[in-house]
């Protein structure tokens, strides 16, 4: 009798688990993959069908450059940070008060191995980042909504509507340190520290040239005035695709107030070299006409110092031109109407 | 000596011609919205600063600052009098009273519609004086021209525009021409000049805490570089004692300049020119051994006690932390995050590069250029033009409405390039010196420096030629609107106004009750109050986020529980901007995601930006909007009725590009239409009564559509639907 109530307890306690994988096999299950469970054609039912103790998050991508989804890619480090962080704290899967259980699976597209995943969840578009807790039926889900922001503060937000919707507390950001660029930071410092140590004059030189602050100076101002803190806070893409996808896209034509990474870079490179020929008009030139001025006996040579101070003056010139009539029809592709153009190219209407 | 004397005269006969010319220049190209409109006050802002400003001019000074204006923020009201910058407003009203005094009684309305071109040929002649300061006259003449017309300068400045910037682009540039002077000198009269322009632009623009740190830094940076002198110890000192103490005079500054961390910086600089006076007057009087000591003990003490002390106050609340708009500028993330009213704002979004080149045109590159051959002389108030440039060079990419700043210096930069390019090569003096001493030069050779000094004077003419051309364009097609009435063409291209905005807002004035409160999204409220002059929920000044949100969660909400917060709030009247039916695109539609986040903000429960888009994340109006969409009040009061203006069952948004289905929109049974204006833009709604016989609105109103059925139908007022371009 007793004996036989035993088994039945027994039986009653291990019955789900014949059924389902617990919290261990889900564990055992995601070891596999680096502690993602992996889904395929062959084993998602089996891991989704309840009834489970744990929550489970679905993260569906396609990393295949060929499908072309910027975003996956984008996400990609993003999740693996997100279930980095969790298994750094929680190796098991199962949270600090050891009551809630969380684990993470991932399905990247691969129409021969996991289609009939999509296929389940009816996905049509990808990313996708879905929940199920313990208590929803099989083949029923809820969707993680993707903030706008990227980087860490996505993981941010993401974790904080899984901490919400689990109440689990203890889901901590674990942000990989990087070795490289500490490396590179102390490296750098190093060297340059030796450097002025061992030639203190050469670096106060350096230190009080003019012409060198000059230049730094001019290279943020123009970097800022050509829209690199445009980019920055909003992120923008480096560059665009035509339409038919074949052709790359330099400038986000007709907008005039957005614009790609690269447009700051051709534009800080035109600002760059007109404002260079302008100096060197101002500053080289009458230096290279006095430098002429006399010959190596010590006469003077004045036909010599204006035939060369005409030939550099109108080197300067004509690069300004070039330089300018380009950047006035870049600036035409970006505000259609604008009338002004310094030189139109036979044929084509800009 | 007679000769020197005539030329004398001669230069300063030419010098007050060509001023003329370019304040007739500045002020001309400023009129182009008066003559295709009318004397009319533009925007937004500018309509608050008119009816301050008239009840400046109708009830005096000290009632002004005392105001409490109980007819904006209903029900908290605004102390109005303590919140604003009255610089403005009390320069225009002594203008008013000027021109009384001598037999011209000008309409307020017109002396606040010309304040600002008439301010810009000020700006000018400063901009001249500063610049004479950095290079000589001829830079001047050529900078005071570049402002004169630069329209990033006149983007604010238009006939009409009359806003804060309109005096404070003005007043930075006085305040900035007397520091150089003072620096320059140690002059204490100019230094006290700089500071009672200070005081002027800090009555003027919420802007003043840059002059609050810019002129500190330059003299940060001058001691840096050892240029410490007693000069600059008089100018700065005098300057931030009369300026500070001026500033505080201003309510809405008050303590400020002693608590506030925007203000720190200037405090510091000033205790440590005291202490590198101090450091100078020992050095002259110890050996240098004896002194390095002192030196690094004292310094690193200061640090210290200049740190710590800077903690502990901001710690225990003695000094504010920086304000909200100020740390958006740094971290660039903050605004979006913690305060998004700030970034909602149009003018407040990073600046693409085509907004440089359209604001400034070749001075865009030859400003970098100008910057660089400053660093090769780097006098002591060419630093001053240096920290000015990059500083504004980034707050100009982060922030649109800072091209406004950056405009100036660089005006002052790019002057100074064309004034030495013009030094090397429009002297056309030949050298007689040097053709009598040296030997004979040959025909060719003056051909060829001839020619070599025409082809860059051409060359750079014609820029500049262009440059002109450039700006009257821009000003004329980009910043003469006064975007309270809308240039369009009828059908057959002839030039047409769409003025619904005064249509609506005087059928508000004429046909409801002085206490009416309206309900609108913020943007209008400084309109309706300067227009309508009826009572606001919210407004412009945006000081309280909270209300702002209450008012987005009513229109975020579905009709039942929006009525229920607006009677809460005792709103007679709600308002939307509707541009579907012309094609306006700045409508409430579009704005309505600002309104669901910022409520969001504040009940992340109840609203949730996400619900009001698609499953696949697209904003939509059509069939496939979701139903919390269709379900909000916006929604509800932008097409009502709109379907029945085609078919009745299908209507066409154009700023979307969507079809609005009539089974979607639905009927109104809280709230009823009162007026529409001719082209649909502003829409008015008028809240029910309770139903006298206690039912709710809802099921009255199934009530009286189930009985009415079959009976009548309405007659709807139709606006022709052609396409206005």
């Amino acid at each position: 009798m007793r004996v036989f109530q035993l088994t039945a307890l027994v039986a009653a306690f291990f019955f789900p688990l014949c059924l389902a994988l617990s919290n261990e096999g889900l564990a055992k299950e995601a070891a596999k993959g680096k502690g993602v469970l992996k889904l395929t054609n062959n084993n998602f039912e089996r891991i989704l069908k309840g009834p489970r103790d744990a929550y489970l998050v679905i993260f569906l991508t396609s990393t295949n450059p060929a499908i072309g989804c910027t975003l996956c890619t984008e996400l990609e480090p993003e999740f693996n940070l997100l279930t980095e962080s969790w298994l750094k704290d929680h190796s098991d899967g199962i949270s600090g008060d050891g009551e809630k259980a969380l684990f993470f699976a991932k399905a990247d597209f691969d129409p021969k191995k996991n289609d009939k995943v999509f296929m389940h969840f009816n996905v049509n578009n990808v990313p996708r980042l879905l929940f199920i807790s313990p208590q929803q039926e099989f083949g029923s889900f809820s969707q993680i909504n993707l903030p706008a922001e990227t980087g860490a503060a996505r993981v941010v937000a993401v974790v904080s509507a899984l901490s919400d919707a689990t109440g689990i507390s203890d889901f901590q950001i674990h942000q990989p340190i990087n070795w490289g660029s500490i490396a590179i930071t102390a490296i750098a410092t190093a060297a340059i520290t030796i450097f002025v140590k061992k030639n203190k004059e050469v670096a106060a030189r350096l230190a009080s040239s003019k012409p060198l602050w000059g230049l730094a100076t001019v290279f943020i101002i123009i970097l800022w005035n050509s829209g690199y803190m445009f980019n920055t806070i909003r992120g923008s893409q480096f560059a665009g695709m035509s339409q038919n996808g074949e052709a790359v896209v330099y400038f986000l034509e007709g907008q005039q107030q957005n614009q790609f990474g690269i447009e700051t870079q051709i534009v800080s490179v035109i600002y760059g070299i007109l404002a260079a020929s302008t100096v060197g008009l101002i500053t080289f030139v009458p230096y290279a006409a006095n430098f002429y001025a006399k010959d190596r006996t010590g006469k003077a040579s004045p036909s010599k110092a204006s035939f060369i101070e005409l030939v550099l003056t109108l080197c300067c010139l004509i690069t300004l031109y070039a330089i300018y009539s380009a950047l006035l029809a870049v600036f035409g592709l970006k505000s259609s109407g604008y009338p002004f153009r310094l030189f139109r190219l036979p044929g084509k209407i800009w | 000596m007679a000769q020197s004397q005539a030329l004398r005269w001669i230069q300063l006969l030419l010098k007050c011609t060509i001023f003329l010319s370019m304040t007739g220049a500045a002020v001309s190209s400023r009129l182009f919205s008066v003559i295709r409109f009318e004397s009319i006050i533009h925007e937004f802002d500018p309509w608050f600063n008119f009816r301050a400003t008239k009840y400046l001019v109708n009830h005096g000074f000290y009632k002004f600052l005392n105001w409490f204006d109980d007819r904006t923020w209903y029900p908290l009201g605004r102390v109005t009098g303590g919140t604003l910058y009255p610089g403005l407003m009390a320069t225009s009203a002594a203008v008013w009273h000027g021109l009384r005094k001598i037999g011209l009684p000008v309409d307020i309305r017109n002396v606040c519609v010309m304040f600002a071109p008439a301010f810009s040929g000020v700006t000018a002649w400063a901009t001249y004086h500063l610049t004479c300061e950095i290079k000589d006259s001829g830079a001047g003449l050529l900078a005071a021209a570049f402002i004169a017309i630069a329209p990033g300068y006149i983007s604010r400045s238009v006939a009409g525009s009359y806003d804060n910037e309109a005096i404070a682009i003005t007043l930075l540039m006085v305040t900035f021409m007397f520091w150089i002077k003072a620096m320059k000198t140690g002059s204490i009269m100019h230094s006290t000049l700089a500071a009672v322009f200070y005081f002027y632009m800090v009555s003027a623009w919420g802007g003043y805490v840059f002059i609050t740190n810019l002129i500190p830094l330059h003299v940060f940076i001058l001691i840096l570089m050892g240029r410490y002198s007693t000069r600059l110890y008089s100018a700065y000192t005098t300057w931030y004692a009369i300026g500070t103490m001026a500033s505080m005079q201003i309510p809405f500054v008050g303590f400020l300049p002693i608590r506030s961390n925007d203000h720190m910086a200037a405090l510091g600089v000033f205790g440590l020119t005291q202490i590198v006076a101090l450091g100078s007057f020992i050095k002259s009087q110890v050996s240098w051994a004896k002194f390095k000591t002192v030196m690094v003990v004292s310094i690193a003490f200061l640090l210290a006690v200049g740190v710590f002390g800077l903690f502990a106050l901001t710690y225990f609340g003695y000094i504010a932390p920086w304000t909200g708009r100020f740390y958006s500028l740094w971290d660039t993330n903050y605004a979006k995050i913690h305060i998004p009213i700030i970034a909602s704002v149009s003018e407040h979004q990073p600046t693409a590069w085509p907004a440089f080149f359209f604001d400034t045109q070749f001075l865009i590159w030859l400003f970098p250029a100008g910057v660089f051959l400053l660093f090769l002389e780097l006098k002591d108030e060419h630093v001053f033009i240096i920290a000015y440039s990059v500083l504004c060079s980034y707050f100009a990419g982060v922030m649109v409405r800072l091209m406004l700043t950056l405009t100036p210096i660089i005006c002052v930069c790019s002057a100074v390039t064309i004034s030495k390019l013009f030094d090397v090569y429009a002297d056309f003096s030949s050298k007689a010196t040097d053709a009598t001493v040296a030997s004979p030069i040959s025909q060719k050779t003056r051909i060829m420096t001839l020619v070599t000094k025409l082809t860059v004077c051409g060359t750079f003419l014609g820029y500049l030629y262009l440059f002109v051309y450039h700006c009257t364009w821009v000003t004329s097609n980009a910043y003469s609107s006064p975007s309270v009435v809308l240039p369009s063409r009828n059908q057959d291209g002839s030039p047409a106004l769409i003025d619904d905005f005064r249509e609506a807002y005087y059928w508000l004035r004429m046909n409801t009750a002085d206490d009416a409160k309206v309900a609108s999204w913020w943007d209008y409220g400084y309109q309706i109050g300067g227009m309508a002059d009826r009572t606001t929920l919210v407004d412009n000044n945006t000081w309280n986020n909270t209300h702002i949100a209450i008012v987005g969660k009513a229109m975020s909400s579905p009709e039942e529980k929006a009525y229920e917060i607006l009677k809460e709030h005792d709103v007679d009247y709600v308002l939307v901007i509707f541009g579907g039916l012309i094609g306006f695109s700045g409508d409430d539609i579009n704005k309505f995601l600002w309104m669901v986040r910022i409520s969001e903000g504040i009940w992340p429960d109840e609203i949730k930006e996400r619900e009001y888009f698609t499953s696949s994340g697209e904003y939509r109006m059509d069939e496939a909007a979701p139903q919390t969409m269709k379900d909000s009040l916006m929604y509800k009061l932008s097409y009502y009725r709109f379907p029945s203006l085609f078919n009745g069952v299908e209507g066409t948004d154009r700023v979307r590009g969507q079809r609005i289905r009539q089974q979607d929109v639905g009927e109104l049974d809280y709230f009823e239409e009162v007026f529409t204006s001719e082209n649909w833009i502003v829409r008015l709604y008028q809240l029910k009564e309770q139903d006298p016989l206690g039912r709710d609105l809802h099921s009255a109103g199934e009530f009286a559509r189930s009985s009415a059925r079959g009976f009548k139908k309405r007659i709807a007022k139709k606006p022709s639907v052609d396409v206005r371009v």
